[in-house]
């Protein structure tokens, strides 16, 4: 069995983007450690959101937890 | 090759806004050149990967372009430091080297953030394509950064989770999230698409059967092991356990208690779980007990159950934490993420206070 975790790429427009892709990187690096199995693909869902670009924020959750 | 601006493609898959390309690679980057290339690669019986020089000289350093058996269209991106003079890639970590080109990781020595190569399919590939790449000679989307050989027994599915100390408490949680997410989805008419008179447009909880995990960790035990999938025939399951709009540090104490609470009892590690895709490693079963004090047993069909899953469960779930502890003891007894990040490179000051302010069950 094998679980991965989405991090979410997306959110309101009224927040900062930087906070939040820091945000997505520490989620990153906690979700390996709680043992998940795959790098998280950033999720996107909701239309009146902004979103981060889901492959270079892919590359580099990544690369942010190297064991990955 | 063509090189297609990833902005522009993200735009193109779904009406999400995306940010400025330049700042937001800046910032993703911090400071690491990004290079964004688009392969059209044509089938081929083996794997390989081509180990390239940077393409704009002593500015950049280090870079791989990865070619896939069985690949169709495909996007690599790679992350690159500006700066050649102190970012070699060790040997012993050569791409080359790799067993696998499906992710390849090379950390910027000595020093600085770690900068990554990705590969995966476009997520507007039909269901069906995928499906004949995962079960094919493709390569398994669920195989894409792992490290591992292509695994053509994947099935992965993907759920919506929450977990809380409580059922209640999860449901409140997550409810704001997913009907404002459902809503969106609506009003794009993605429902129209659903079979019969199935749609969107219903109440929360009618939405929410069978397609929302709001649950207990041992809620999602009992679902992931006894049930869930079994039904759904899976072995690789990936959890939404955010929304856009969530605190962070309430994802955070998701993926802890995930982490603490459920993924022990399915690792890979426990040996009980290393047989293949076994879905379950716990024994969990319904046994009729006697609630006369003469000892007479119910039989099966009189409703005299004693579902003994949450006393075996907390046996099994406190050795394992055990055994956790003792494999990685940055996991703490108390079960606070924050440990970990604490333990870990310097976070973000502000999560971390919001996390703190938040009480683990």
């Amino acid at each position: 069995m094998k679980f991965g975790v989405f991090i979410s790429a997306q959110q309101p427009r009224s927040d900062d983007p930087v906070a939040r892709f820091r945000e997505a990187v520490e989620q990153a690096r906690l979700a390996k450690q709680a043992g998940f199995d795959a790098p998280p693909p950033p999720s996107l869902s909701v239309a009146a959101d902004q979103s981060l670009q889901s492959l270079p924020l892919l590359a580099r959750l990544a690369g942010e937890a190297p064991a990955w | 090759m063509v090189i297609v601006p990833v902005g522009i493609a993200a735009a193109m898959l779904n009406p999400v806004q995306t940010p400025r390309r330049s700042p937001a690679s800046t910032f993703m980057s911090e400071g690491k050149v990004v290079v964004r290339h688009r392969h059209r690669l044509p089938r081929r019986s083996n794997t390989r990967l081509r180990h390239d020089r940077a393409p704009t000289g002593a500015a950049h350093a280090g870079g791989a372009r990865i070619d896939q058996a069985g690949c169709g269209p495909e996007e690599v991106v790679t992350f690159l430091r500006a700066s050649s003079s102190r970012c070699m890639t060790p040997p012993a970590r050569s791409a080359v080297q790799s067993r696998t080109a499906d992710l390849d990781r090379r950390q910027c020595r000595p020093g600085g953030a770690p900068h990554g190569t990705a590969r995966l399919f476009l997520a507007r590939q039909p269901a069906r394509r995928i499906a004949q790449r995962s079960s094919g000679n493709g390569t398994a989307i669920a195989s894409a950064g792992r490290g591992e050989p292509p695994d053509a027994t994947a099935r992965p599915i993907c759920l919506e989770l929450h977990v809380a100390p409580t059922h209640e408490e999860a449901v409140e949680t997550a409810r704001p999230f997913l009907e404002g997410k459902y809503a969106a989805y609506a009003e794009w008419g993605q429902d129209k698409v659903l079979p019969g008179e199935e749609s969107f447009r219903v109440g929360f909880d009618d939405l929410a059967r069978d397609r929302f995990h709001p649950r207990t960790a041992e809620e999602v035990i009992e679902q992931i092991g006894a049930s869930g999938v079994r039904r759904l025939d899976s072995n690789y399951l990936i959890f939404r356990m955010g929304w856009p709009g969530m605190q962070a540090a309430t994802i955070l104490r998701v993926i802890e208690m995930m982490g603490t609470q459920v993924l022990p009892l399915f690792s890979t590690t426990n040996t009980a779980a290393a047989d293949g895709c076994r879905p379950n490693p716990i024994v969990i079963r319904r046994r009729p007990v006697s609630t006369a004090r003469s000892g007479s047993r119910p039989s099966p069909d009189d409703g005299h159950f004693c579902d003994t899953r949450h006393s075996r469960l907390s046996v099994v779930m406190s050795a394992e934490r055990a055994k956790v502890r003792r494999r990685c003891p940055k996991i703490s007894a108390d079960g606070r993420a924050f440990q970990l990040l604490r333990d870990a490179e310097p976070g973000f000051p502000a999560v971390r206070e919001r996390y703190q302010s938040l009480s683990v069950g």
